[in-house]
């Protein structure tokens, strides 16, 4: 955005100097080629972390909702289960750490049956239990260190926390959901992808 | 003065590792693995937290007191009166020493990025004596290191030695800070003696979106260059050099000492840099820091500031005139004509910026770089006083 602005503010000059009757077209194009290798070095005010990423959690209003895709699983061929348990990656045994875990989810396609596919929006990766729980706890910090009381940071979407949620989103003109949406996770400086 | 490394307590850790420290907006970002943050228990909403929090997969913890460590997981004490090691710096843990030293300090003004202390020159004033010895581990290192950088970070300067010494090596370090920091600019300090052939500066083209060379050029004549440096045929080397990246499509930036014998000739230099560089994006005209050997060489070097002040602004004119950009460092706006103060920049790192007790009063000390902290009275000026209040606004002198 910042590039675009410099660039345009060179046209703009540059056509400034053609209505004033200026015939040097040269010195006008090297002054925008300038003005294209200045946008590298302008300062950008604001990025905002989460841009063109598609988010897989802000469908989620509570952590149990994979319960009831399982159920689903089980009138059809009972290929996908909701993992139910997080399973913390810490033993007391200092180990080097495990490599670090896959960065995007499977796609959808692979890991649920047929039956379950037809009923998902589509397209959207569904996160891991273990990546949902995560990100639930990064949520739940972000909105600690803001002031705001999640509960616990436990991965848990809890009353607690959906009303922390809302009251951020109150409190910083979001639209009040009390779920993880983009916005949301912007202003909560919270990366959606890894 | 801020400490940049100290003794510490620490258990757990089996070879020098870096790390993120982290508080909790550090963790809800997700932008750095886990795996290499290390979760900081002297903050007292991350110890509210730290039940559920422990069980992630932490590299290890900070703690004020080894007491607070939890059991079976790497920590180091870091209390604040040994280090000042704040959320989202980036910490080395080196086990076989006992020591901790920071190696990115979120918010500084200056952070660096140390290539080499390998040096093909040998300058009169150098801060930072060059030793002859194997340092590639450094390439490793410093891109270990980009990875946990803040993403917002405006600027890095990669410096030594002579970077380019490193080979492809400082391709890479360029090509990675691209990737993982693609918002950073990136200022490289070299004497660009390498890049005389033409291929070395070819190589990068199109490597990084915002990349500047800071190049020193001491003087319009190869004789006094090749004094400053110390090495024959360095001025012809680094002329082709500066070609050779101009015509490679790079950002140069000219850095000059101002050291006695290049301030005698800095008309003639800012002249010289006009007729013969003029693509140069940047001048930057520098105090001496008064380290390494620049302590040896005093009365070779010296001139006071105040001494400067004709050529000074004589030369920035020029320079102004003819459309150069021109920036002052390391210079305290006291010992500087008020014409000059809109060119002075707060140029010193902050860990090694410091003022004099004469600074206390200063009206503009805010505005001001201060001076080195390894300034002796030897290395100070004769123009060294406050600015009282009321003086500052005045243009006429």
């Amino acid at each position: 955005m910042h590039k675009s602005l410099t660039v345009a503010g060179a046209v703009l000059s540059a056509l400034h100097g053609v209505a004033h009757g200026s015939d040097n077209a040269d010195r006008n194009k090297g002054l925008t080629d300038l003005a294209v290798q200045d946008g590298d070095f302008a300062v950008t005010l604001t990025a905002p972390l989460n841009v063109n990423v598609r988010n897989m959690y802000a469908s989620h209003s509570s952590h149990s909702s994979h319960s009831s895709h399982a159920s689903h699983s089980s009138g059809s061929s009972g290929i996908y289960r909701a993992p139910r348990d997080y399973t913390p990656a810490y033993t007391p045994v200092y180990t080097p750490p495990p490599p670090a875990p896959a960065p995007a989810p499977a796609p959808a396609t692979n890991r649920y049956s047929p039956g379950i596919q037809s009923l998902m929006s589509t397209g959207t990766p569904r996160p891991s239990a273990d990546q949902l729980r995560l990100m639930i706890m990064r949520v739940q910090a972000a909105l600690y260190a803001k002031g705001y009381d999640p509960g616990a940071i436990d991965g848990e979407l809890t009353e607690s926390t959906k009303l922390a949620l809302r009251k951020f989103q109150g409190a910083h003109g979001l639209v009040v959901t009390g779920k993880m949406t983009t916005q949301t996770m912007n202003a909560l400086g919270v990366a959606l992808t890894p | 003065m801020h400490k940049l490394d100290a003794k510490v307590q620490l258990d757990g850790w089996a070879q020098p590792t870096l790390l993120k420290v982290t508080t909790l907006p550090e963790f809800a970002s997700g932008l750095f693995p886990l795996e290499r943050m290390v979760l900081d228990l002297r903050d007292p909403k991350v110890r509210t937290a730290f039940p559920t929090l422990s069980r992630l997969p932490w590299a290890g913890f900070v703690v004020n007191d080894p007491e607070q460590a939890p059991v079976g997981r790497p920590w180091v004490a870091i209390p604040s009166e040994t280090l000042n090691a704040q959320p989202g710096d980036v910490i080395e843990v080196v086990p076989e020493t006992s020591k901790a030293a920071l190696r990115y300090r979120r918010g500084a003004n200056n952070n660096i990025l140390f290539a080499t202390e390998r040096c093909n020159s040998f300058c009169l004033m150098c801060s930072q004596p060059p030793r002859d010895i194997a340092d590639e581990w450094r390439i490793k290192q410093i891109c270990a290191l980009t990875e946990l950088i803040d993403k917002n970070e405006p600027s890095l300067t990669i410096t030594g030695g002579e970077p380019t010494l490193l080979g492809s090596g400082l391709n890479c370090i360029i090509e990675h800070c691209a990737n993982v920091l693609p918002h950073t600019q990136l200022h490289v300090l070299s004497n660009g003696r390498n890049f005389g052939g033409g291929v070395l500066a070819s190589s990068f083209t199109g490597l990084h979106p915002a990349l500047m060379w800071g190049i020193p050029l001491y003087g319009d004549h190869y004789g006094l260059h090749d004094y400053v440096v110390q090495s024959k045929g360095a001025f012809a080397e680094t002329m082709r050099g500066l070609y050779a990246l101009e015509a490679a499509k790079q950002r140069i930036e000219i850095r000059v000492v101002l050291v006695k014998p290049v301030v005698e000739h800095l008309l003639a230099l800012v002249r010289f840099l006009y007729r013969n560089l003029p693509f140069v994006g940047h001048v930057a005209l520098m105090g001496t820091e008064p380290t390494g050997f620049a302590r040896a060489h005093h009365d070779e070097l010296w001139i006071d500031p105040a001494d400067m002040s004709a050529v000074l602004a004589e030369s920035v004119d020029y320079l102004t005139r003819h459309d150069m950009r021109v920036s002052l460092y390391n210079l305290p706006l006291c010992t500087l004509p008020r014409s000059l103060w809109p060119y002075a920049r707060r140029s010193i790192s902050d860990w090694k910026q410091h003022y004099l007790p004469a600074c206390e009063s200063c009206a503009v000390r805010e505005r001001c770089g201060g001076l080195f902290a390894w300034v002796t009275p030897a290395w100070t000026s004769r123009a060294l006083k406050p600015v009282l209040e009321g003086e500052e606004q005045c243009t006429s002198h």
